[in-house]
C-alpha cells in the first residue's frame, strides 16, 4: 500500500510540476512549439509566433535565428535577411550569423552584400577557405574575374 | 515482484514526464530546423574543386591558355570528371584548337554530353570532313532542339556538300518553314536544287529570293 501511494504521489507531483511549467512559461512553450513547427517544415505556422516572441524580447537571439530560418524556408529571402541583419546586430562576433546572413544575399542575387561580409570574415580570419571560397565565388558572380582568380590561387596556395 | 519500491517510482515518474513531453513541452527536443545552411561553412574545400572552379573562372576571364593549364592538372588529378573534360573542348575550340577540343570530347561517352557539346562535336567533325560522324550528331542535337534554324543550315549544307540532296532539302524545307522570308537560306535552297538538276524547281525559288 506504501508503495502505491508513494507512485501515485510522484506521478502527481510530475503532472503538477509540467503544469506549472506550462502556466508560468508561456512564452518558452511559444519558443518550443515554433521551434517544432520550423523544424516540421511548417514555416509558415513558425513565423507570426517567432514574430510575437521576438517582439516580446524573448530569447532575442534564438527566436530572430528561428524566425529568420522559417521567412528563409518560405523563400522570403528580404525578410529573412531583416532578420539575419537584426541578429547580426545583436550579436556582432558571431561570425555564423554573418556566414548565414551572406549566404542569403548571394541567394537573393546581391553578391556584393555577400562579398563585403565575406571580405570582413577573411579579415579577421585569413586562413579560412571556406569563405574564402564563398568570395571567390561572389566575385565571379559579380564579373569581377581577376580578383576571383587571385581569391582561387591563394586557397590552392599558389602564386599569382 | 522483485523490484524494489524505488525502482519502480522512477519508471512511473519517467513514464509521467515521457507522456507530457511533445510539441510545447518544455522536455521536448531542442534542436532547430534548417531549410538552408551556409553552403560552405566549416566543410574542407577539396583542392580539385577549387581548381576546376578556378579554371573555369580563367576561361570567363578570356585567359584560355592558363585555363586549359588548370584543366590538365584537374583531369590529371581526378579523369573521371566528364564535365570538365567537356569544359575543357569548349575552351580548346575558342582557342581555335578543334583538333584538341575533338580529341578531348571523344574520350567522353556520348551519352554524357549536353546538347551544347553535341552540336560543338557535330561542328569539328563537319570542319575535320568527317561528315558521317557529324550527320549522327547534328541529327541528334536537333532532335533535342529542333529550333535551331543555324544549326541546322550548317547540317543541310553539309548534307549537301555529301551530295546527299533529297536529305540536304528536307532541312532546308525545315529552315524555310521556319523562316519563310529569308533569301540568303532560299538562295542555299535554290543552289542545291540546282545541284539536284531540280531547275524548274530552283528558278523559282530564286525568283521568290528576288521581289
Amino acid at each position: 500500500m506504501k508503495v502505491l501511494t508513494f507512485i501515485i504521489s510522484i506521478t502527481i507531483l510530475a503532472l503538477a510540476t509540467t503544469a506549472a511549467y506550462r502556466y508560468l512559461k508561456q512564452d518558452w512553450l511559444l519558443y518550443r512549439t515554433a521551434e517544432d513547427l520550423s523544424r516540421k517544415g511548417s514555416w509558415q505556422q513558425a513565423i507570426p509566433i517567432a514574430d510575437t516572441l521576438v517582439r516580446k524580447g524573448f530569447r532575442t537571439k534564438d527566436t530572430l535565428r528561428l524566425l529568420g530560418r522559417s521567412y528563409e524556408g518560405t523563400g522570403d529571402l528580404t525578410m529573412a535577411i531583416e532578420a539575419f541583419k537584426k541578429l547580426a546586430a545583436a550579436d556582432p562576433d558571431d561570425a555564423g550569423v554573418e556566414l548565414e546572413l551572406a549566404g542569403l544575399y548571394d541567394r537573393q542575387g546581391d553578391h556584393a552584400g555577400a562579398a563585403d561580409i565575406y571580405h570582413a570574415l577573411l579579415a579577421k580570419e585569413p586562413g579560412n577557405r571556406a569563405v574564402a571560397l564563398s568570395l571567390a565565388r561572389a566575385l565571379t558572380a559579380l564579373g569581377r574575374y581577376d580578383e576571383a582568380i587571385l581569391r582561387y590561387r591563394a586557397i590552392l596556395g599558389e602564386k599569382p | 515482484m522483485n523490484r524494489s519500491p524505488a525502482c519502480l517510482a522512477a519508471v512511473c515518474f519517467i513514464t509521467a514526464l515521457a507522456l507530457l513531453a511533445g510539441p510545447g513541452s518544455p522536455f521536448a527536443g531542442q534542436t532547430s530546423g534548417r531549410p538552408g545552411a551556409p553552403t560552405v561553412a566549416g566543410q574542407e574545400i577539396p583542392d580539385w574543386m577549387a581548381r576546376w572552379e578556378l579554371a573555369r573562372v580563367l576561361s570567363y576571364a578570356g585567359r584560355y591558355e592558363e585555363s586549359v593549364t588548370e584543366y590538365s592538372k584537374l583531369l590529371r588529378e581526378k579523369p573521371d570528371l566528364p564535365k570538365a573534360r567537356i569544359e575543357l573542348a569548349k575552351v580548346l575550340f575558342r582557342q581555335k584548337k578543334g583538333a584538341e577540343a575533338l580529341g578531348v570530347l571523344e574520350v567522353v561517352d556520348v551519352r554524357q554530353l549536353d546538347a551544347d557539346s553535341v552540336l560543338l562535336m557535330a561542328d569539328l567533325y563537319r570542319d575535320r570532313r568527317s561528315y558521317e560522324r557529324a550527320a549522327v550528331l547534328y541529327r541528334e542535337y536537333l532532335a533535342k532542339r529542333p529550333g535551331d534554324n543555324p544549326a541546322r543550315l550548317r547540317f543541310a549544307e553539309m548534307l549537301s556538300w555529301e551530295k546527299r540532296y533529297d536529305e540536304s532539302l528536307a532541312e532546308y524545307r525545315k529552315i524555310l518553314a521556319a523562316l519563310p522570308g529569308d533569301a540568303q537560306v532560299r538562295r542555299k535552297y535554290a543552289m542545291v536544287l540546282m545541284w539536284s538538276k531540280r531547275y524548274g524547281e530552283a528558278a523559282t525559288e530564286l525568283r521568290r529570293t528576288l521581289k
